[in-house]
């Protein structure tokens, strides 16, 4: 039983570094912020919608009556404002939890009325696991002082709890729709006949509506035989999705036949999952930081947060701040391609460890 | 964040997300979602819209920002709701429409009306477009003037 609760724990509380946390907070707190702003016309609206409207869901059950308009207007305001402050860094402990609430309020009035919007699910959920983690301990700005900028801390299980948590979460919402299509529709979706119609449902209704349908979905709904494979598709990427939990090439795998599902959906159904369509919402399952490897993104990075050192040079130096004693071997390891590090060759303890990563 | 806080959020979360799996069919919300969108079986669903009949007799789609939604599916239930919802909806509802639809100036004079229709989905593309069964609800004028 230890044994197990022991595996469990470098399973979940994962060393990982500060980096890789920020890079995630940078990355969905980034597309909170555009998603917001992109779609602010959507949200603006809200504050016009009457109370015969009003259907309220989840934390907002209790609500009896629209909010006033001003509520909607600062709220939305706040929560941009909240979000950029949130992707910098700045104030986190304060800001971060408020973003999150505000986000959580805002995207569960938006499904208040009527239609509930399943685009946003996970990047709500995703927001309020990072919100309760230390994200902002690297890559935050400074108010432009490079020379404030200091060493990240060393990796440490409190930078990858909340990885493994937005993993998990991501893999459990492809489950329940899988779960749900069998629940609803039977073993039968399988089939591919329970697709084929709901595809071609979404088009009529999109045509009656007097909205875009996909001319791309209303062709393939002619060809019959396509739908089984399709079908099984679906199913396989809904209910398997759990091999992603195994390591990074099933994760690999799977997250890019996801995001071929949600390319597939837009393509037919003109349904846009933008946070999974951007592979934000599976960035959690690989190394995020990574992408300060990159040259213009470590430019920009070193130009908004200080360019701070590594926290692969920190572990080097010392070994000591907050790292516990059993984790300390494979702290440098994680981080062997952080960012601002020349590349370097592993040692084979590394090597080992990197493989049991 | 300690270890046991770090556990106590996150394995809350996560069961959290995890909880909808004890939903009724049918049964939704958000954030927490069991997620039901296309497990339905479509034989013959009935979709509610609103359509504009011009002078010359020619018949248009209303788009849903006239419905008073941007969103399609948000526009649907509106419409569905004032139908379901009696006359008086239903009058408030196209007198709206109508109301917006002056801006647009060939809609100017037209007859809204809102509509359910039953229709065979797959039928529409392979056999061709027209509803198996069609009712009108409630009719109303969008004015000449405009704005």
């Amino acid at each position: 039983m230890k044994a197990l609760l022991r595996a469990i724990d470098r399973r979940y509380y994962v060393v990982a570094p500060a980096e890789r946390l920020a890079a995630l907070r940078i990355l969905v707190g980034g597309f909170a912020v555009v998603l917001l702003l992109v779609s602010a016309p959507k949200f603006w609206a809200l504050a016009s919608f009457s109370a015969a409207e009003l259907a309220p869901v989840g934390p907002l059950f209790w609500l009896e009556a629209p909010l006033a308009p001003g509520v909607v207007y600062g709220a939305f305001v706040a929560c941009v404002l909240g979000g950029i402050a949130f992707t910098l860094g700045v104030g986190y402990g304060v800001v971060a939890p408020i973003f999150a609430a505000l986000l959580l309020l805002l995207t569960t009035y938006r499904s208040s009325f009527g239609m509930k919007f399943h685009t946003e699910n996970l990047l709500v959920l995703h927001v309020l696991l990072l919100a309760a983690a230390p994200a902002a301990d690297a890559w935050r700005w400074r108010g432009g002082d490079a020379a404030r900028a200091t060493a990240a801390p060393a990796p440490h299980g409190r930078y990858g709890w909340a990885l493994c948590a937005m993993s998990v979460v991501t893999v459990i919402t492809y489950v329940l729709a899988g779960i749900a299509k069998i629940r609803n529709g039977g073993w039968e979706w399988v089939h591919g006949d329970l697709l084929r119609a709901q595809i071609a449902y979404d088009n009529v209704r999109k045509i009656e509506l007097g909205s875009l349908h996909s001319p791309l979905g209303a062709a393939v709904v002619r060809v019959a035989w396509l739908f089984p494979i399709l079908g099984w598709l679906t199913m396989a990427v809904e209910l398997l999705a759990p091999v992603a939990l195994l390591g990074r090439r099933w994760a690999s795998g799977w997250a890019l036949l996801a995001w071929g599902f949600h390319a597939g959906v837009l393509a037919v159904m003109m349904i846009g999952f933008p946070y999974p369509l951007t592979f934000i919402a599976y960035a959690s399952l690989f190394r995020a930081e990574r992408l300060g490897d990159v040259r213009p993104v470590r430019r920009l990075v070193s130009w908004l947060f200080g360019g701070s050192r590594s926290s692969a040079a920190s572990a080097r130096s010392s070994t000591t701040a907050g790292v516990d004693v059993d984790t300390a071997v494979t702290t440098a390891v994680t981080t062997a391609g952080a960012t601002a590090e020349p590349p370097r060759v592993p040692s084979p303890k590394e090597e080992l460890a990197e493989r049991e990563d | 964040m300690s270890r046991p806080r770090a556990y106590f959020f996150g394995l809350t979360i996560i069961a959290a997300v995890a909880y909808p799996v004890t939903f009724a069919p049918g049964e939704d919300s958000f954030p927490l979602s069991s997620y039901p969108m296309f497990s339905y079986r479509r034989e013959r669903p009935t979709i509610y819209f609103a359509r504009a009949i011009g002078a010359d007799g020619e018949e248009r789609r209303v788009p849903p920002e006239l419905v008073g939604s941007s969103e399609v599916m948000q526009a649907a239930v509106t419409v569905r709701r004032a139908i379901q919802g009696g006359k008086k909806r239903m009058r408030e509802l196209c007198r709206a429409i109508a109301g917006r639809a002056e801006a647009d100036a060939g809609l100017r004079g037209a007859r809204i009306e809102l509509v359910s229709a039953e229709i065979d989905p797959v039928a529409y593309f392979v056999e061709g477009p027209e509803p198996v069964s069609l009712r009108r609800h409630h009719r109303c004028r969008v004015r000449e003037g405009g704005r």
